[in-house]
């Protein structure tokens, strides 16, 4: 019931009453502009951290070697715990898990070279699967495969970040680099789009060369598996499975949960997932207090401004307004001020935050702040209830004024 | 007190400070409400009337005129003019064409544009009765009228409210001076609440 003459005699009441106004809808502009840039960091943090966890498979559980933390079958506490080949075999092709793959870190410090640039980087043995469980794609050449593994071939995938400095610009692929004095052959880069720096600087060999290299050793320091199943229970089930297993093998307590090291990727991501559903209510809980405080301002100077038209609203009166017409023009008043502010702070909000999309220096954990439109519809049906409700009491108050004490105001 | 104005006439009342008159003129304007006795505007019984029809009564019956003339400062003489009918829900531009018409009969059809504050405060009078008129009201109450104006402008403004009288609209008016109050049809005296004897 949108009334072009009402609006303009809001509009000229509210042109005629600059400062006022401006001040007024500047508390609320402020408001929604706050809450918008609030909603749109805490939209970029969960990207950021979102993609913290898309560096791995989401369903991936790591398994690491530890130290007894309890005593078992006479033995003391601090007993380390080894992982062998024969850990492998009693995961690999076990239902219920999609890939498995063991690990075994070269340890100790050595440089690696390719021609007379050397550096030093962490080098693994694993199998080909280890690929699903890292999320890695292929960049240039190929990806280790099972005859690699079978034959022993001294090969090797290496980062991004390891081409980059070993071989600068030249060609990669064929080349070979020196890994603890043997010769590798490059035969692959692979890539992590969204694996953190680290990620981009390992070499992979297959497993069964560093074992070798290691005096024909079955040692392994860690394994990797996903889960099939996505659901959370599934796979919860599946690791007590495979920690009671492993406690079993290596003769541990079951309830020792530092022998060996179980992380399921999907429990800490609904983890971090609870925990910014919290951030999100804490963030419009944040929001909407500022918002409110502007809505406070709002009503506080519609009051004053009541006060000191206490004369104009007695001669409206005088001259045939009723309560309700007062009480109807001081809350468009009020309206008019909040949803044309409210507007411009929620303009001003998501041109700041786009701004930021487009100017700020990537950074690690904050990715595409954002405000969805639902989000911003949202604020906008806020901003015209609160500037309703942010009218009525002043609106109450004028329209309750006896017409001849309004009068009597000089 | 028993008070009794017939249609068409241009009545005076006048007293000390106190004496009630305005008290008077405020329940006569349905501003106010009283506690005893009864009040008929022609055949109605005017009596504890809800807010919102009294005010639809002082839109339709009765034109104000006061003493420091209550226009609204932000507006135009033409808009204070049309603003009772804005509260009957006239559509703005026959407000303004009836305003304008208004404006013209008290002489300030040139004046139409101006501020309040650029008016001088016969101009001022004449806008707030041009403003008093332009709902064909049944009755003028007009309270010191010619209060905050010289003598040369109080005239100017009773003979105006005599032409207005003259087309048929009954006046009542408030004052304290003798010689507006002779100019009227006739004059009560007010005492202590009570109408007097001259």
């Amino acid at each position: 019931m949108f009334d072009a003459d009402a609006f303009a005699e809001v509009w000229s009441t509210l042109t005629r009453h600059k400062l006022r106004t401006l001040l007024t809808a500047f508390s609320v502009a402020w408001g929604v502009f706050m809450l918008i840039i609030l909603l749109g960091a805490g939209r970029g943090l969960e990207n950021g951290a979102s993609d913290g966890f898309r560096g791995d498979a989401l369903n991936v559980v790591w398994i690491n070697t530890g130290t007894t933390a309890l005593p078992y079958a006479g033995q003391n506490p601090g007993r380390k715990i080894k992982l062998d080949n024969s850990d492998y075999i009693a995961l690999a092709g076990r239902p219920g898990l999609e890939y498995v793959s063991g690990l075994l870190d070269l340890s100790g410090s050595f440089m690696v070279r390719y021609g007379t640039r050397r550096s030093a980087f962490a080098v693994h043995g694993t199998f080909p699967e280890h690929k699903y469980l890292e999320n890695q794609t292929l960049r240039q050449g190929r990806m280790l495969n099972d005859g690699d593994l079978v034959e022993r071939r001294k090969v090797a995938i290496i980062g991004p970040l390891v081409a980059e400095v070993l071989f600068g610009k030249q060609p990669v692929i064929g080349e070979y680099i020196q890994i603890r004095g043997s010769n590798f052959r490059v035969v692959g880069v692979y890539e992590d789009v969204f694996g953190n720096e680290d990620d981009q600087r390992q070499i992979f060999v297959p497993l069964s060369t560093v074992q070798l290299l290691n005096g024909s050793s079955a040692e392994l320091t860690g394994m990797g598996v996903t889960i099939a199943n996505s659901d959370m229970e599934v796979g919860k089930s599946l690791v007590k499975t495979m920690q009671e297993m492993f406690a079993e093998h290596h003769r541990y307590s079951k309830d020792d949960t530092r022998a060996v090291h179980f992380f399921n990727n999907l429990e800490f991501y609904a983890k971090i997932s609870r925990m910014f559903v919290w951030i999100r209510a804490f963030i419009w809980l944040v929001g909407i207090g500022t918002l409110l405080a502007g809505i406070v301002g709002v009503s506080n100077i519609m009051l004053i401004s009541v006060k000191e038209r206490t004369q104009e609203i007695g001669i409206r009166k005088a001259i045939g307004a009723t309560p309700a017409a007062i009480v109807r023009m001081i809350v468009a008043e009020s309206l008019l001020i909040t949803a044309l502010a409210g507007y411009l702070g929620l303009a001003a909000g998501i041109g700041a935050i786009s701004l930021a999309n487009g100017f700020l220096p990537p950074m690690k954990g904050l990715r595409d702040p954002s405000v969805n439109f639902e989000v911003a519809l949202g604020a906008t049906v806020l901003i015209v209830i609160a500037g309703t409700l942010a009218g009525l009491f002043p609106a109450r108050r004028a329209a309750s004024t006896h017409p001849i004490t309004a009068l009597r105001n000089e | 007190m028993s008070l009794r104005v017939e249609k068409g006439e241009f009545v005076s009342i006048m007293g000390a400070s106190g004496s009630g008159k305005s008290t008077l003129l405020n329940i006569l304007g349905i501003l106010d409400g009283y506690d005893s006795g009864t009040y008929y505007f022609g055949e109605s019984l005017i009596r504890d009337l809800s807010e919102a029809d009294a005010a639809h009564y002082r839109n339709r019956l009765i034109g104000f005129v006061f003493q420091s003339f209550h226009l609204l400062n932000f507006k135009t003489a033409l808009e204070n003019v049309a603003l009772p009918l804005y509260y009957q829900g006239v559509p703005r531009r026959q407000r303004n064409e009836i305003a304008a018409e208004y404006l013209g009969r008290v002489g300030l059809s040139a004046r139409a544009d101006h501020l309040p504050m650029q008016l001088s405060g016969g101009e001022r009078q004449r806008v707030a009765v041009a403003r008093s008129l332009v709902t064909k009201p049944q009755l003028l109450l007009a309270d010191e009228p010619t209060g905050a104006l010289d003598s040369k402008t109080s005239d100017e403004l009773m003979a105006l409210f005599r032409h207005i009288n003259q087309e048929g609209l009954t006046i009542i008016l408030v004052t304290h001076e003798r010689d507006v109050a002779e100019l009227t049809d006739r004059t009560i005296f007010m005492k202590d609440g009570r109408t007097a004897a001259a």
